[in-house]
């Protein structure tokens, strides 16, 4: 199990009328708190659902860990609390969005083969490449080196308004996240697409 | 432009996230989140966005958290499990009717509390017995808005500030015009800030006065909501960057 090394949530066992939290390892109780079962399993069944609306489909066969990982983050929350609260949906995905992005940046950060490398076998990286040709990724990296020196040069507000088109955000959207009117940003996108290409072309590249 | 290269431009640029180290100055997954969801300051997604066109550790997390949004405003019962194939333009879908039932649910109990609050007020001190001071010290002092009250605040930076409660609440703010009517909200807010989008206030004229209230989901149970406050809208400042002077189809 890849997650949930540190920590545990223990389904009660069976004719139990309480779930414990504790530590691992260091078995300390200090911190347990006795739970409703029904309470527990409320939320457990919350953020399963939050965890299928967050998790990629390459994550899926891990989503049982994360739900654990995010129901930790819960169980913490929980335990400042006097009494139960009701915990919004979105609340929910909020926090199993951010246990999911923790737990890979700690995944991405213990890679030790340098940044380049295109091990397949790698299960954290986070794009795993739909392209089975070699040939064609690598070109598909070179431009993307291309664009990672040719956006670092734009201006501000091309820059940011080209980022977001790169993320497939609409001009609408864009605008919306930047403040500015669409009529503007998309001005700004024609203009900072037509300045990394230019610089693309400059480095041999075709866009 | 045609559309195949602007396919792969996005390929190309979803390519760097292979291998991708997190730095020291990433943004935390909950405020990757919050600016994707405005549910922070304008300068804050700001931010976000220019990291973004430089790690793309967390350009890849951005594309995790509107996938995972997109999902949800679908509606649908999968999983937002696919990354975006790298050959199409995924648009988002209008937000789902589930949502806007809610933010009418919210914006009846937000008029109930307002018509609640001003009957308790009219019957005046000689009525004012122990259920009317409960009630205004629950109302009173739970968050104190950080905007003068009756301030003119422009349509484009129209930012609501208010006081930090305590220590592990979320936020929840909806802003009403003065028939009650459901302007713009948002939940589950860590910042203690709220910039409204524009967009939002397109219907809202200009010298209107707008009214908000911000509720908070404390982790000591319950949940309390903060007196009711209120904002004139006034016209745009203006945009903080010029544009050069070049034509749209000069190049």
């Amino acid at each position: 199990m890849l997650i949930c090394r540190e920590a545990s949530i223990l389904s009660p066992p069976p004719g139990s009328d309480n779930l414990t939290v504790f530590q691992r390892g260091s078995a300390r109780v200090d911190q347990a708190r006795e739970l409703d079962p029904e309470r527990f399993k409320e939320l457990r069944r919350g953020m399963e659902a939050a965890v299928a609306k967050v998790c990629p489909a390459w994550l899926r066969d891990r989503s049982d860990d994360l739900v654990q990982m995010a129901m930790m983050r819960l169980m913490a929350i929980e335990r400042k609390s006097a009494e139960p609260r009701e915990l919004k949906p979105a609340y929910l995905r909020k926090v199993a969005y951010s246990s999911m992005v923790d737990e890979i940046r700690r995944q991405r950060r213990r890679q030790e083969v340098p940044l380049g490398d295109d091990d397949p076998e790698r299960p954290w990286d986070v794009m795993p490449s739909s392209d089975p040709d070699p040939e064609h990724l690598h070109a598909s990296r070179q431009l993307g080196e291309g664009i990672r020196q040719c956006l670092a040069r734009l201006i501000g507000p091309r820059q940011s308004a080209v980022t977001l088109y790169l993320q497939q955000h609409t001009v609408p959207e864009a605008a919306r996240l930047l403040g500015w009117t669409p009529k503007r940003t998309e001005n700004l996108v024609y203009r900072g697409l037509r300045d990394l290409r230019e610089c693309l072309r400059k480095k041999g590249l075709e866009p | 432009m045609s559309n195949d290269s602007g396919s792969r431009l996005r390929g190309a640029f979803e390519s760097l996230s292979l291998g991708a180290r997190p730095r020291e100055d990433c943004p935390a997954p909950e405020a990757l989140w919050a600016a994707l969801h405005d549910e922070s300051s304008l300068e804050e997604r700001r931010s976000i966005v220019t990291h973004m066109s430089d790690c793309f550790s967390c350009a890849e997390d951005w594309r995790l958290a509107k996938a995972a949004r997109e999902a949800w405003a679908e509606g649908s019962a999968a999983p937002a499990t696919d990354l975006p194939p790298r050959n199409t333009i995924k648009f988002p879908a209008p937000r789902a009717s589930p949502r806007r039932r809610q933010l009418f649910a919210l914006a009846a109990v937000f008029a109930l509390a307002v018509v609640g609050l001003g009957l308790l007020r009219l019957v005046g001190p000689d009525t004012s017995g122990s259920h009317t001071a409960e009630y205004r010290q629950a109302m009173e002092g739970v968050v104190e808005s950080l905007v003068e009250q009756g301030a003119e605040l422009p349509r484009d930076r129209c930012l609501l500030r208010w006081s930090e409660a305590e220590s592990d609440v979320l936020y929840d703010v909806l802003v009403t015009d003065e028939q009650l009517r459901e302007v713009f909200s948002s939940e589950a807010l860590e910042a203690t800030e709220l910039l409204i989008p524009a967009g939002a206030l397109e219907e809202v004229a200009e010298g209107d006065k707008l009214l908000w209230r911000v509720g908070l989901t404390a982790t000591d149970g319950g949940r309390r909501e903060s007196e009711t406050f209120e904002f004139v809208l006034a016209g745009p400042v203006g945009e903080e960057v010029s544009l050069p002077a070049e034509g749209k189809n000069e190049s």
